[in-house]
């Protein structure tokens, strides 16, 4: 009767995963330590609190992180706003487009934020291409359209990195959502819109919340986004804050203090988050069977509002990362000159023409970015499964020891950056290494991300077959669970890549100039008004960003079909 | 302890009930172990396989104890309700798989998958996935894959309750005949009478994490020694033992002693032993002691195919009986052979 299944103590290799629990332990407990370290021992070697406790109460540090929390929140209410529509559309309506809106609205979780920030700027900015096709179509002197460099550019970037987010979680939530409860309510008398307030919205609510706390802490740990967008002192969050203290102003001390009350905000959103997952997953028990069919699309003007979500949402997230690819294919052929197509930047970026300024070391920088990704992906295919062995089972441990997966999820990667930045400091070698820790260090909780679930799967009666047949564990281990997990593995390590390749936050807080990335060099080429350089270096973060994306894709649907 | 088979004494509780069962399966033979859902039959195939681990007891398999020996080791194969065929390995890889761990050579492995193949009949169905069968495909291919581990002892976890109905008599017949011609030892659970019986050598009735009867099919449906065995092995009949004083007709009063004892003393007889005399012109066809129940008027009436299920109300009590024709009228008499009757005193045989 598949009762007692609970009962089967299938043990688990559990020694597997010790010399990844080490790693990781110690690559992310050291840098931690020594960033702690920092706060409470003055450069002179006194211990005190007292540099703790003037960062915790001075007015200026409570203004950063009030600041801080509050565009958070109105970044994760626009990304609510633009993604809930989304979210119902996808989950009660097939129409045409569907496939594409989905499609459109998985790209950026895979886009690196220094290209969002480079999209922003090429798409809004005031010389843009928005404002331009604006000028044109109203014949006007003035670019009408204000955007960039202030607070709206910080909210609106963070709306277009998050709504998909939003729109994902609670669409698969809905769509998986038991349909009998709605139809009970409808034959007891509760016409639609009550139906959806008693009934459906209560439900989803824990879903919404659940993405509303990750959204929000994606916000929280901002950090492109702001340096560029913002432009300028008056928005500063945390992680701005102390990526310059440490870096601009030199002052390791505040860094590391700024650092541990930024901690404490994110611990404490993880819990949250965590708690109303757990919430969510708890209240709902998913079945498979009564799933609603979807609803074609009936009517104009339900037709028409369709439409237009799907247009906005498709120019809203391809507007700007068409517009990097479009732009880095020009320059202009003199000072002032108008902007024709060429292959100038492409050229300088391959070592074909010796670049100008930050260009000659573009070249070094994509060998450099794709040296780092690949380690860091092939380090953590090893890492997560054997990880994996010790997270896939339910129960006290496991949850323990997921919560400490997770931890470098609640570390942002600016003091992730910082920990190595003091490390690499104290033993004077600032070699290629240090990015590589540091960013597998960002990466390996994705790559679990892929793989526990997938793990957790497996059905027992897999390996109890393989167990009854004459297999020991370890055997099972090789022959069974592995080559089910082959796909999640890849795409975790695909994700590793592509997170590597991207990851500026880290980078920038922990190597002094002679480390050269390619995020690193985008920035600097923003830095310095070279947009279209920075495009076309873009446009390969875009080119591997959607390949990776369309891989995993591909994987996920083999494993399904 | 040196009896050829299987052999187990084991106890084991779980917060939901105890497990306490005591049996052997013969060497070569194929019993059912069966009994309504939670009764433990599922629990008791795991510990038999070793997946848990009994609290106490022993497990000795053709002369040798097991009870301690690791899952893997045991050489029992253990066949799943929903096959749990390998996804990633097509038909001829599943059923290859327990060979490469015993280190049989590549070609051996080859010819025996496409022999056992064959045995399930399923010929040329190497290189399917698992995914491209149907149900009752899939579960030949898990019965060929427990085959290729050449099991001293073959489990089999309710095999066919996941098929529908045709198909699953069909291959109930053809897991008996691949029995006969592996002869492996094989223990089946199941919690279908009619499945049961229709292949098993013995059957073991087990209620509560206990057994209630081991024993033929014709001895578990015909002599069962609880009224649980009797009600959950097919249709009956349960009346007080008092009715007999009203209703016996006998010609030699001495061959009938009526003999009432202390306790819930009740009388038990299967529905196909009634006879049933609806025409009142005809003398009572049935000469030898029995019981009559005058008077009894039928409640309802329903086709089975092959015989109709009549239901009667006889004073306060329902009389079930089966018959080849729709009875004529709506008032019968019904009557059942001394010697078809069962008695039972607080639930335990007796008599």
């Amino acid at each position: 009767m598949g009762t007692k299944k609970e009962n089967i103590k299938t043990k688990t290799l559990g020694w597997l995963s010790i010399p990844a629990f080490v790693l990781l332990f110690l690559l992310f407990l050291i840098p931690l330590c020594l960033t702690l370290s920092n706060a409470v021992y003055s450069a002179e070697g006194g211990f005190s609190f007292s540099s703790l406790f003037s960062t915790f109460t001075s007015p200026y540090t409570l203004h950063v992180l009030g600041f801080t929390l509050y565009q958070a929140l109105l970044s994760t209410l626009a990304s609510v706003l633009v993604g809930l529509p989304g979210a119902y559309i996808l989950a009660n309506y097939n129409f045409t487009g569907k496939r594409l809106v989905k499609a459109v609205s998985t790209v950026p979780f895979v886009l690196p934020s220094i290209l969002v920030v480079l999209g922003f700027v090429i798409f809004y900015g005031n010389n843009g291409i928005l404002n331009r096709f604006l000028m044109k179509l109203f014949n006007l002197s003035n670019p009408p359209l204000h955007i960039l460099y202030s607070f709206k550019a910080i909210i609106l970037a963070h709306a277009f990195f998050n709504f998909p987010i939003i729109m994902n979680l609670v669409s698969t939530y809905w769509e998986h959502m038991d349909y009998h409860c709605e139809q009970a309510a409808q034959t007891l008398g509760a016409d639609s819109w009550r139906t959806f307030w008693n009934i459906t919205f209560p439900r989803l609510l824990p879903s919404i919340l659940s993405a509303c706390t990750l959204v929000f802490l994606f916000c929280y740990n901002s950090f492109a986004i702001i340096m560029v967008l913002g432009g300028g002192p008056q928005f500063t969050t945390m992680e701005v804050e102390i990526y310059r203290r440490a870096r601009v102003s030199m002052d390791n001390q505040a860094a590391a203090t700024i650092s541990i009350m930024s901690l404490l905000v994110t611990c404490l959103l993880l819990v949250l988050y965590t708690h109303l997952q757990k919430a969510s997953v708890q209240r709902e028990q998913f079945t498979s069977g009564n799933i609603k069919s979807k609803k074609t699309v009936q009517g104009f003007w339900s037709k028409f509002l369709i439409f237009l979500y799907s247009i906005a949402c498709a120019l809203f997230v391809l507007g700007p990362l068409t517009s990097v690819i479009v732009r880095s294919f020009m320059a202009s052929s003199s000072r002032s000159g108008a902007l024709q197509f060429s292959l100038k930047w492409y050229r300088q970026l391959f070592g074909l023409v010796k670049g100008t300024g930050n260009m000659g070391s573009a070249l070094s920088a994509l060998q450099h970015s794709m040296a780092i990704a690949l380690l860091v992906a092939l380090i953590s295919i090893p890492t997560s499964l054997t990880l994996a062995t010790a997270l896939k089972r339910k129960g006290f441990w496991s949850s323990a020891l997921e919560l400490l997966g997770m931890l470098p999820m609640a570390v942002s990667s600016v003091v992730i950056g910082l920990g190595y930045y003091l490390i690499s400091s104290r033993i004077h070698s600032s070699g290629y290494i240090m990015v590589v820790l540091a960013h597998l260090i960002i990466a390996i909780p994705f790559a679990l991300r892929s793989v526990v679930p997938e793990y957790r799967k497996i059905p027992p009666n897999y390996l109890q077959a393989a167990h009854t047949l004459g297999a020991d564990e370890l055997r099972i281990f090789l022959t069974i669970e592995a080559p089910l997990l082959k796909n999640s593995l890849l795409t975790g390590a695909m994700f590793a890549f592509a997170l590597s390749l991207g990851e500026l936050n880290a980078t920038l807080t922990l190597s002094n100039s002679n480390i050269v990335t390619l995020p690193v060099i985008m920035y600097q080429l923003i830095g310095s008004y070279n947009y279209q350089g920075a495009c076309a270096l873009g446009t390969i973060l875009i080119v591997i960003s959607v390949t990776v994306f369309l891989l995993s894709e591909y994987l996920k649907g083999k494993e399904n079909g | 302890m040196d009896e050829k088979g299987l052999t187990c004494s084991i106890k084991a509780s779980y917060p939901a009930f105890k497990l306490d069962v005591n049996f052997s399966v013969k060497k070569g033979s194929l019993s059912c172990i069966i009994g309504p859902s939670g009764c433990g039959k599922t629990t008791t195939l795991q510990l038999i396989s070793g997946l848990i681990q009994p609290d106490e007891g022993f497990i000795s398999l053709n002369g040798t104890d097991i009870t301690q020996t690791a899952v893997n080791q045991r050489q029992i194969a253990l066949v799943f309700q929903d096959y749990a065929l390998f996804p990633q390995m097509n038909v001829q890889q599943n059923i290859t798989y327990p060979m490469k761990l015993r280190k049989v050579p590549r070609s051996q492995m080859v010819e025996r998958a496409t022999m056992l193949l064959d045995l399930v009949s399923l010929p040329g169905y190497q290189k399917r996935r698992s995914s491209q069968l149907s149900g009752g495909e899939r579960q030949r291919v898990a019965l060929a894959r427990a085959l290729a581990s050449e099991p001293e002892l073959m489990l089999l976890d309710e095999p066919l309750s996941a098929l529908d109905s045709q198909l699953r008599k069909h291959l109930r017949d053809e897991i008996r005949s691949l029995h006969d011609k592996t002869g492996v030892t094989m223990l089946y659970v199941t919690h279908d009478q009619g499945e049961a019986m229709a292949i098993a050598d013995s059957i073991i009735v087990m209620n509560e994490g206990k057994i209630e009867q081991i024993g033929s099919p014709e001895e578990i449906y015909n002599q069962p020694q609880s009224l649980f065995v009797a009600t959950f092995m097919g249709e009956s009949n349960i009346l007080p033992y008092d009715v007999i004083e009203q209703v016996l007709v006998s010609e030699g009063n001495d061959y009938v002693i009526f003999s009432p004892k202390d306790g819930e003393q009740t009388i038990f007889f299967r529905p196909e032993l009634v006879t049933i005399q609806d025409d009142m012109s005809l003398p009572f066809p049935d000469y030898l002691p029995h019981l009559e129940f005058r008077n009894s008027s039928l409640l309802s009436c329903t086709f089975q195919g092959s015989f109709y299920y009549i239901v009667y109300r006889w004073q306060n009590y329902e009389i079930h009986a089966t018959a080849q024709k729709r009875p004529k009228g709506p008032e019968a008499t019904l009557g059942v052979r001394l010697t078809n009757i069962l008695q039972f005193l607080d639930g335990k045989r007796i008599g």
